[in-house]
């Protein structure tokens, strides 16, 4: 599913989406896209208004971290993963890969 | 077409026009409109809307005006006679307005808010029963709601009053027969019930819709002196079903029952509200909610006894099961208590389990397979609170119901105790 | 029997008129920061701490998150917002340095805790004590044997100086500061509260103490503990709190951080008996690993508004968390508390009971949560929550949430509201039992299951206590 265009999300931001009704959230890490489901493992809320950090989210609601390229949960109160999607960029436009 | 998305007063205009309003009504309409024009939707940030999110819901998807059937069972001939009224909400606003007028809406209590005032402003189907002081109606009344269309989009509402020592038991179905696989819909109705001085009231709202159909329930009860309620909810279809259930306890010796069942398949979503509120002395209120959870689907239950100061020497008692049937299957659960009075006996329990091996491994020895093994476990699961409907042949029509979407081999003979 | 019922509340009186804690000393202090909060107070307070750059930078980043916080819109909220920050004093420093002695410490704070007996009870049976007054920890002491094995106990301050490494390692993992206003508060302003660390296979056979004293008018009082219980120790923690009845308000926000390294156990006994001016807004959390084990025992006697919910989550296969309380509601109070089980591993167990009491219109509730994460196969939690009312205008509310997102579990939760039946009155009556003195036995009885769990010390005193509440009712 097609979303956005490269040019769309400069380095080291990110943007929510819907796509399919499902909240989804896309971000540009050095040149690097990652998507990952807008929604933190912790309390269900949207993590779209949260810090990146290089491949670290912060969520703003209570302060847990995740990889947004593994999923992974990095800091307390989270400690489930996140859900994320497959990337693909073909020449300006960036692909996600909803199951 | 005009879909939810950009719905207008005009779209009130036209409903009113298609139902027959008298004025009164399209004057209700209109404020409902302006309420529902004026509030926003909730928000996850809402606790009834936590676990149940329509925010990313394109309403674009459903069109409005649609008109599909709503079946009526017929009324014994002596209760007709006796005064009792049995009929579509639009026939009955053609034939006793006045009775109508004084009870379609007359309680405006909500949880749901801007829902609530979408349903009164198009309501648009439904119907309405009114027994008589003293009137006892034998044979239960059925009524069917059916949404098969694709897109379609429904605004249901249903009235049940009954007078002074009056007795029924109604049958409230909504149902998509024959439907073809990937339809969509979206259904959102509005149930009231009085239940006057000693009367006694039986309601079944069974939903087994198509599971592309959003819907959307808020069901409203108020019973006077004495008076007994059966209210069981049983949710199976939709890929969303979001019901808030609530029974208000108004006068001293009032009595009732709010039991629900919901079995979840492939990524279905339930959410169940119950609100038992205790308005005065020596009322009962007890209520049993069991949820089977199976594949991804989700199970919601939040409830909450409410016993006011007045509410002395009253009793109370909530009971949330659930069963989980597959690893990603998911159940929440908040059953809740607020008490303010002091001399009440008030109990709650919620339970989440899985079926024991054991039992499998049993059933198995006994020569069934896994999967009808796994299904005679659901059907004893749920086989109590079938047990608690007043009618056999309710209680066949819920086995039937729930054996149709186990789509299991098993025969209903096999399953009813 | 109704009658003699309300005779009993009223002769179970309140805690604020008969809080035997009440007292205040005269202020003494060596530096009290104005009223209010500001970057400039926490900047003079890492100072005269002495603290190294990343903890100021801590703090000035949970000043940040504080202030962006909004107020919580659940529980309490009317009073919530009777809470005046800008009135508060954030940090009161009572001598120049923490005591080892109890002789050094100012002869009036001593004779403070000499009245709370305190330094008695470390005589006699406790491992190791601190004692906070205002922002500061005044006193502390730790058995020497203990010290040999490299039990450490410090005042958090001391630990922080002493051993930064570990302090950075795990300061703020447990309770993030975004995690809550009154979190996001203690992390720019603590002061004071205890560090802990038992070192691997240690266990602490006898209580650590921490008794922790407001004294002046309108104190925020924020100290910040920190245990770790290292692979395979074992170690029981224990707080009092008490502070003087003022006409106006109170701010006691901890943050409590524990984690059960695998194979340990820990327990955390609290008894907060804080006056009733006080707002109590606590955020408490632990980590359990492999095989630990957390107890939390908490004790909500005291305060105007508590808000607390102990948590525990469930880290790694095996681990055991288990929380039990009591909350004891009077006159113009509300306990709002509750505990929370995170299970995120497989084959993990928890078992959560409660005890509330609501007296003379008292308000208690319930708030709690499980959650199970999907994949923690074969986890087992119960949750019994009781609640008892004895008079009319008692409220008590029970707010559980269970959020189970795997199959193979077994989750409980039971709760039950009642009074004091006249039926068991009028048989411990026929057994010749006054009715005061009936009355009593039950509440006694109720709440056992806690005080059976508390240190015979501390079970002695806190039936002291509720029978001083009951004072009059008996004989």
């Amino acid at each position: 599913m097609q979303v956005a265009r490269v040019t769309d999300i400069p380095a080291g931001q990110m943007r929510p989406f819907t796509v399919d009704e499902e909240p989804i959230v896309v971000c540009n890490v050095d040149g690097a896209f990652y998507a990952f489901q807008d929604m933190c493992s912790h309390q269900e809320l949207p993590l779209d208004g949260g810090e990146l950090c290089g491949k670290v989210i912060t969520c703003p609601w209570h302060g847990a971290k995740f990889d947004v390229e593994t999923g992974a949960a990095l800091a307390m109160p989270a400690v489930a993963p996140i859900v994320t999607y497959p990337v693909k960029v073909e020449a300006d436009q960036i692909f996600v890969e909803i199951p | 077409m005009t879909t939810i998305a950009d719905i207008s007063k005009d779209n009130v205009s036209k409903t009113a026009q298609t139902v027959g309003d008298p004025a009164w009504l399209k004057a209700n309409r209109d404020a409902a409109w302006e309420r529902y024009s004026a509030t926003p939707y909730p928000t996850r940030k809402e606790e009834l809307w936590k676990y149940t999110d329509l925010s990313r819901i394109n309403w674009g998807k459903y069109a409005v005006g649609t008109t599909e059937n709503v079946v009526l069972s017929t009324l014994e001939k002596d209760a007709a006679a006796r005064g009792a009224i049995f009929c579509t909400l639009a026939d009955a606003l053609k034939k006793h307005p006045e009775l109508v007028q004084k009870y379609l809406g007359r309680n405006t209590d909500t949880v749901n808010g801007k829902y609530a005032f979408e349903n009164l402003a198009f309501t648009d189907r439904g119907f309405f029963c009114f027994v008589p002081k003293g009137v006892k109606i034998t044979t239960p009344l059925h009524v069917e709601t059916q949404s098969t269309q694709d897109g379609a989009t429904l605004f249901p509402r249903t009235i049940v009053v009954l007078e002074e020592g009056a007795e029924a038991t109604v049958f409230d179905q909504f149902t998509s027969p024959n439907a073809k696989d990937g339809v969509i819909g979206y259904t959102n109705a509005r149930v009231e019930l009085y239940v006057g001085q000693s009367a006694r009231l039986h309601y079944l709202q069974m939903q087994n819709w198509h599971n592309g159909m959003l819907h959307l329930l808020e069901q409203h009860a108020e019973l006077e002196r004495d008076a007994y309620l059966s209210a069981t909810t049983i949710s199976l279809g939709g890929h969303i079903s979001k019901s808030t259930i609530a029974a208000i306890l108004k006068a001293p010796g009032a009595v009732s029952y709010l039991f629900g069942l919901g079995y979840g398949n492939d990524k279905q979503q339930f959410d169940h509200h119950t609100m038992q509120t205790h308005l005065a002395p020596n009322t009962t209120s007890d209520l049993l909610y069991k949820m089977a959870m199976n594949d991804r689907a989700r199970s919601t239950y939040t409830g909450i006894i409410t016993m006011t100061p007045d509410a002395q020497k009253a009793d109370a008692y909530q009971s949330n099961k659930n069963l989980l049937l597959s690893k990603t299957a998911r159940a929440n659960t908040v059953p809740q208590l607020e008490i303010l009075a002091n001399d009440v006996r008030c109990t709650h329990g919620a339970s989440v389990g899985t079926v024991e091996d054991e039992q499998l491994y049993y059933l198995e020895s006994r020569g069934l397979s896994r999967e009808v093994a796994r299904d005679m476990i659901v059907h004893g699961f749920f086989e109590d609170l079938i047990g608690k409907l007043p009618e056999e042949t309710l209680k066949n029509a819920v086995r039937k119901a729930v054996n149709d979407k186990l789509g299991t081999t098993i025969e209903l003979e096999d399953i009813a105790l | 029997m109704s009658e003699a019922i309300d005779a009993m509340n009223n002769e179970i009186g309140d805690i604020g008129t008969d809080y035997k804690y009440g007292f205040h000393d005269k202020e003494e202090f060596v530096f009290k920061s104005q009223r209010g909060l500001s970057r400039e107070v926490i900047e003079n307070l890492s100072r005269m701490k002495k603290e190294p750059q990343w903890m100021l930078e801590f703090r000035l980043k949970a000043y940040e998150i504080y202030m962006e916080k909004p107020m919580p819109t659940w529980a309490n909220t009317e009073l919530l917002n009777e809470i005046q920050f800008d009135n508060i004093y954030y940090y009161l420093r009572p001598q120049d340095s923490e005591k080892k002695n109890w002789e050094d410490v100012p002869e009036g704070i001593r004779k403070t805790f000499d009245r709370l007996g305190i330094p008695e009870a470390e005589r006699k049976f406790l491992a190791g004590v601190t004692a906070q007054y205002e922002s500061e920890v005044v006193y502390h002491s730790i058995r020497e044997d203990l010290e040999k094995l490299g039990v450490k106990f410090f005042s958090m301050d001391q630990g922080l100086q002493e051993y930064p490494e570990i302090v950075k390692k795990y300061f703020g993992t447990v309770i993030p500061p975004n995690d809550n206003k009154f979190a996001a508060l203690n992390s720019a302003v603590w002061s004071g509260g205890s560090f802990v660390y038992v070192p691997k296979g240690v266990h602490v056979a006898i209580p650590l103490q921490a008794y922790f004293r407001i004294n002046a008018e309108n104190m925020g009082q924020f100290e910040r503990t920190l245990i770790i219980a290292d692979e395979g120790s074992s170690v029981h923690y224990i707080e009092g709190c008490t502070a003087p009845t003022y006409s106006s308000d109170s701010l006691h926000s901890a943050v409590v951080e524990l984690i059960a390294l695998p194979g340990a156990k820990l327990r955390y006994t609290t008894i907060q008996n804080w006056s009733k001016n006080v707002f109590n807004l606590v955020t408490k959390r632990a980590q359990a690993y492999r095989d630990a084990t957390v107890e939390w025992v908490d004790g909500n006697l005291g305060s105007k508004l508590t808000m607390k919910y102990p948590a525990i989550y469930l880290m790694e296969p095996g681990a055991h968390g288990e929380v039990l309380s009591i909350a004891f509601s009077g006159k113009d109070q509300h306990q709002d508390a509750g505990s929370k089980i995170i299970h995120a591993a497989p084959n993990t167990t928890s078992v959560i009971t409660s005890k509330s009491i609501s007296k003379d219109n008292g308000r208690t509730t319930y708030r709690g949560l499980v959650k199970v994460y999907p994949n923690a196969e074969g986890c087992k939690s119960s949750v019994k929550c009781d609640a008892l009312l004895l008079n009319e205008g008692s409220r008590s509310d029970t707010y559980p949430t269970m959020e189970i997102d795997c199959e193979n579990v077994q989750i409980g939760h039971e709760a039950t509201v009642s009074k004091v039946g006249d039926e068991q009155l009028f048989y411990l009556r026929s057994r010749g039992l006054s009715e005061d003195a009936a009355a009593m036995m039950i509440v006694n009885g109720f709440i056992e299951p806690f005080t059976k769990e508390l240190p015979l010390e501390y079970a002695v005193e806190l039936n002291r206590l509720i029978q001083l509440e009951m004072e009059g009712s008996v004989g």
